[in-house]
């Protein structure tokens, strides 16, 4: 069989959860970047993303440093760039160009490395059925890891103990791996549970993009925002985690004004102003380094709390 | 529309990635929405299928090397903020009919989220030269449809002909198969293109001579050939490609990192030290 002719696998996905210990489970951090499917044979290396799009012109650093580590197989893992020592989004974003220049230039100025945590075909065979465990050490035997190419360190059973240890080093959490599972190719499996930190901000709502479609007669997101010295200031929108009865509660005591009740408004088309009256709790992966929030999710509304006690410093 | 609001609105889908950063590599969808015909309804996403690949420079001040910014400054010299500016239709250099943005964007359409296509056109019998800009469409978890109407287009070779509502201007769109996808060109208002035949220079021109117009029809007939584009480069680009490719590499320093370990190693092995490190 030959791997040029195969389309790349789909990846295996896991659901959310808690930190738990148990002796049949281990624990890897969770990287922060592009999943990715490696396929390598004789001496070439096809990256793919999630969608399976092939996405190899994007780093040819992994290109060149995959296409060496080992011989016919088949990998999954994590494209990051790390900076400061962490995995950082934000590098990571930059490297989305198609610009053959600008490609060559951040390969070297911001190399991406890719940590692998499976390995699905090696061998001339599918190592698909494999548990977990045995697929690590034959992952361990064929790679040959590089500077851009690392294999993922793991931890057994204490998962509570890996989750906090993650937190504390900024990691974005861990992801807990049943190590009797075999490969689940696009299955959501409950044999891989994510278990990641969350922020929860309290901020003020400050205006609102009207809702098209379902939403038209409600909102599409809200406009949020944190106080300052006296100032409130834009730190992005919320258009999801609503449901039907907070939706129309929400557009209900939306008060309409003129003129943006933030320092920074934002460009954004269609948006309608209101006064900063009413607080509501988010939860968000991140803060970007612009300050913004990174995939926010509406929790509740916050009657107990007063729009002047949100404060910018919750953003970090 | 007044020249005014145009420069301003395309400032403001200008300034929308305003963070600096690059422009990505995969273009976002740019309206979601529905295809109707008759009772069927298909969700798709649409993005541009246009791909902008001039060469842009940014400008730089000469002595610090820092990006060049733009400020709005009214004719008395004063800078000028967004939420004080309006708009005015120039009745001449110093007289304006002043309008509200909020005049102005009551006048527009609402943005529509259907096209209903209502008429059914053969698509190699439309003049090319109303063909405007050509958008992808994809499924929106409508598989299923989109396949079919993909299927009927392609063997039909027909375009179904509907309206868009997109960032509140209304446009004729033809829908059709290309491919291997469903796209929808936007097209061209009748009054947006001129007849040439109004150009003085184009009238009254003797007809050629019997001789002149064989001799003409043998050079085109010894020129004719297939059309291949893949053969035309844009030479302009290659060479300030090339130019910038070499600057690059004698004077951009990249910051080529000094790494004794790759630091996905150091991380997870501190992060393991850590972790066992933890009071049970």
């Amino acid at each position: 069989m030959s791997l040029n002719s195969l389309s790349p696998p789909k990846p295996m996905l896991a659901v959310s959860g808690q930190p738990f210990d148990s002796p049949d489970w281990i624990f890897e951090p969770k990287i922060d970047g592009t999943r990715c499917i490696a396929l390598i044979s004789s001496g070439t290396a096809r990256l793919y993303n999630r969608r399976g799009l092939d996405i190899t012109y994007r780093y040819p650093e992994l290109e060149q440093a995959l296409a060496g580590s080992c011989t016919g197989c088949i990998l999954d893992g994590e494209i990051t760039v790390f900076a400061e020592g962490k995995p950082s989004f934000h590098s990571l974003a930059q490297r989305d160009q198609s610009e053959k220049l600008r490609i060559d230039y951040l390969s070297r100025a911001l190399p991406a490395s890719y940590v692998v945590f499976d390995m699905l075909f090696a061998g001339g065979g599918s190592l698909l059925d494999l548990p977990l465990c045995e697929r690590k050490q034959i992952l361990s035997q064929q790679l040959q890891e590089s500077e851009g190419v690392s294999i993922i360190d793991f931890f057994l059973a204490r998962g509570k103990d890996y989750f906090s240890a993650a937190l504390k080093m900024g990691i974005e959490g861990v992801m807990a791996k049943r190590q009797a599972s075999p490969y689940q190719p696009g299955k959501r499996s409950q044999d891989w549970i994510k278990i990641k930190k969350s922020l929860k901000l309290d901020l003020v709502v400050g205006g609102y993009i009207p809702g098209k479609g379902e939403r038209s007669p409600y909102f599409g997101g809200l406009l949020l925002g944190a106080y300052e010295r006296g100032l409130l200031y834009f730190v992005g929108r919320v258009g999801s985690g609503f449901t039907e009865a907070e939706l129309a509660e929400i557009t209900g005591s939306l008060v309409q004004r003129d003129s943006p009740p933030f320092t920074n408004p934002p460009a954004t088309p269609e948006v309608r102003w209101t006064e900063p009256l009413m607080v509501v709790q988010v939860s968000a992966l991140e803060v970007t380094e612009d300050g913004h929030l990174r995939a926010p999710v509406f929790l509740r509304r916050r009657e107990d709390k007063g729009p002047e006690e949100c404060e910018l410093s919750q953003l970090g | 529309m007044p020249e005014v609001v145009q420069i301003a609105e395309e400032q403001r889908d200008s300034e929308q990635p305003s963070d600096g950063s690059p422009p990505s590599a995969l273009p976002r969808t740019t309206w979601s929405g529905s295809l109707r015909i008759g009772l069927v309804n298909i969700p798709v996403k649409a993005l541009s299928l246009i791909r902008d690949r001039r060469i842009s420079f940014r400008m730089l001040h000469k002595s610090c090397q820092t990006p060049i910014s733009f400020k709005r400054i009214c004719q008395e010299g004063e800078e000028v903020s967004l939420a004080d500016i309006i708009y005015g239709y120039p009745l001449d250099k110093s007289r304006y009919v002043l309008l509200e943005k909020k005049e102005i964007d009551s006048a527009r359409p609402d943005s529509k989220n259907t096209i209903l296509l209502d008429r059914f056109v053969n698509f190699f019998e439309i003049d090319p030269h109303y063909f405007d800009t050509t958008y992808l469409l994809l499924p929106d978890r409508s598989e299923e449809a989109y396949s079919l109407m993909r299927a009927i287009m392609e063997k039909t070779g027909r375009a179904g002909l509907g309206k868009i509502t997109f960032r509140s201007k209304e446009r004729l769109v033809l829908v059709h198969y290309y491919r291997g996808a469903l796209v929808a060109t936007t097209l061209r208002y009748d009054g947006e293109i001129m007849d040439p035949q109004i150009f003085p220079a184009l009238q009254d021109l003797a007809p050629p001579g019997e001789k002149e117009l064989a001799l003409a029809a043998q050079i085109i007939e010894s020129l004719s050939g297939e059309l291949d584009l893949t053969g035309y480069k844009d030479q302009y680009r290659e060479k300030i490609e090339a130019l910038v490719k070499s600057k690059m590499e004698g004077t951009v320093i990249i910051p080529e990192k000094k790494r004794a370990r790759p630091a996905a190693k150091s991380l997870m092995e501190a992060l393991r030290q850590t972790a066992e490190s933890l009071k049970q």
